[in-house]
């Protein structure tokens, strides 16, 4: 039996827990001899990647669970979300404060190097969470299609075309909870797709099982230009202090916060934080 | 100076460094002054200062690293930093220190009459609480520790701490 379809019966008799991984692909197609029905344009498709989860409790992609636990909480408002955090929270990220000071100033200042083995220790040991473990993580590449993916019915058929790859049925999803993950189109696109569904007759076509999460990388992305959005000043680059400033002052040519390029907009975040921190130190 | 040539220090990070020891609101607000530099010189060096500031024999211990590194980040990385800065709440003399002269709006007329804050102040303060998280973020997910992240997701959902 093919990989694939092994997988597809691992996941169905829950023997292993899964996260669905789409991404759209783009690739500018050229002719040699362009005419009007055969000219240059951009041909878009979508790449998948089912990669296996590990340490997943049991019972912890339960979707009746989950349905509970939505319909306990479809009041929730901002008041919910700011009585979740505690005193521990608070002192949890006043800890990280003080260590991330400590690890720039050791890193920079030579005659506190001597210090830097115990500023990272509090990383590992004092404010740790949930480190994961060091392992090889077992991933599974699909098949490229042609589908766009960028409203909800492309969604439709990817998570279709993914389902087909691994051998699951319509079925098999009754019971099953699956995190869909990509990025912000992705999760908006599924979202999407899970209110317009609601209302069809079994988990497969309602979507149910469909649990749409924003990847990491997507995530700090959005994080780095709501960093921008709030603090590069549009007027000018003349104020004492700001983004904006900064990045006239250091002649940074690559800085444009309406685009924001993930590298090269963090790299700038990094280094004008880490001098403020040596700044306060003074 | 000894120990100075031992580390390669960024030069963007020297420069940087140097321009906002002569611009920062923060020391300004404070009452700190910084000697503007003669013509034909470069700006002081904020690195060997420090390095200065803590020499190596005695060497820095530890905890009074620490203690500064707790003053350091009430003052300048936290809602109440920045609610304070703007004239909110009650500046706690432990925390804070002797007050200084706060910055003042060079237009008239840019805040109401009366307000008795520091608006560059305010705004610094938010960035570096904002660059925090964004730099606990980056570097807790390299770490792998994915409760530290989820610990940054939670503040930084409602920006309360």
């Amino acid at each position: 039996m093919h990989s694939l379809q092994q997988l597809g019966e691992r996941i169905k008799s829950k023997e292993v827990s899964v996260i669905w991984i789409y991404d759209n692909i783009q690739r500018n197609y050229i002719p040699w001899d362009q005419s009007v029905s055969h000219k240059s344009e951009m041909r878009t498709g979508t790449a998948a990647t089912v990669l296996v989860m590990e340490d997943v409790p049991k019972g912890a992609l339960d979707p009746t669970k989950l349905a509970k636990r939505l319909h306990l909480h479809s009041n929730l408002c901002f008041k919910d979300l700011e009585d979740e955090i505690n005193e521990d929270h608070a002192k949890h990220i006043q800890g990280i404060g003080v260590a991330t000071l400590l690890s720039i100033w050791t890193k920079y200042i030579p005659h506190l190097e001597h210090l830097a083995p115990q500023a990272q220790q509090l990383f590992t040991n004092n404010h740790k969470k949930h480190r994961l473990k060091l392992r090889k993580s077992q991933f599974y590449p699909l098949k490229t299609s042609d589908i766009d993916e960028s409203r909800p019915a492309g969604a439709k058929d990817v998570l279709g075309n993914i389902a087909g790859q691994l051998g699951l049925k319509d079925e098999d999803f009754e019971d099953l909870l699956i995190p869909v993950a990509g990025d912000q189109l992705t999760v908006n696109n599924i979202r999407k797709l899970k209110m317009y569904t609601s209302t069809d007759s079994t988990s497969y076509s309602k979507h149910t099982w469909a649990l749409p999460w924003i990847q990491l990388w997507h995530m700090k992305w959005a994080v780095l230009r709501s960093i921008f959005h709030a603090h590069w000043s549009a007027v000018d680059g003349k104020g004492l202090c700001g983004l904006h400033t900064d990045c006239q002052t250091l002649s940074r040519k690559h800085i444009n916060p309406g685009k924001c390029d993930f590298y090269s907009h963090t790299d700038f975040v990094f280094d004008t934080f880490e001098a403020l921190c040596l700044g306060a130190l003074r | 100076m000894p120990g100075c040539t031992a580390v390669t220090i960024p030069s963007h990070v020297v420069l940087l460094c140097n321009i906002l020891i002569k611009h920062s609101s923060i020391l300004r607000s404070e009452g700190k002054t910084i000697d503007d530099p003669q013509e034909g010189q470069s700006a002081p060096n904020i690195i060997q200062e420090l390095n200065i500031q803590f020499p190596s024999d005695p060497k820095t211990s530890f905890s009074d690293l620490a203690n500064i590194a707790e003053k350091v980040y009430l003052r300048y990385m936290t809602s109440n930093a920045h609610y304070d800065a703007l004239g909110d709440i009650p500046r706690p003399a432990d925390v804070y220190g002797e007050p200084g002269s706060p910055m003042k709006p060079v237009d008239k007329g840019v805040e109401k009459h009366g307000w008795d804050g520091d608006r560059q102040m305010a705004n610094l303060t938010l960035r570096m609480r904002d660059c925090l998280w964004y730099y606990e973020l980056c570097h807790a997910i390299v770490d792998g520790d994915i409760g530290r992240v989820m610990e940054v997701i939670k503040v930084g959902a409602i920006i309360s701490v």
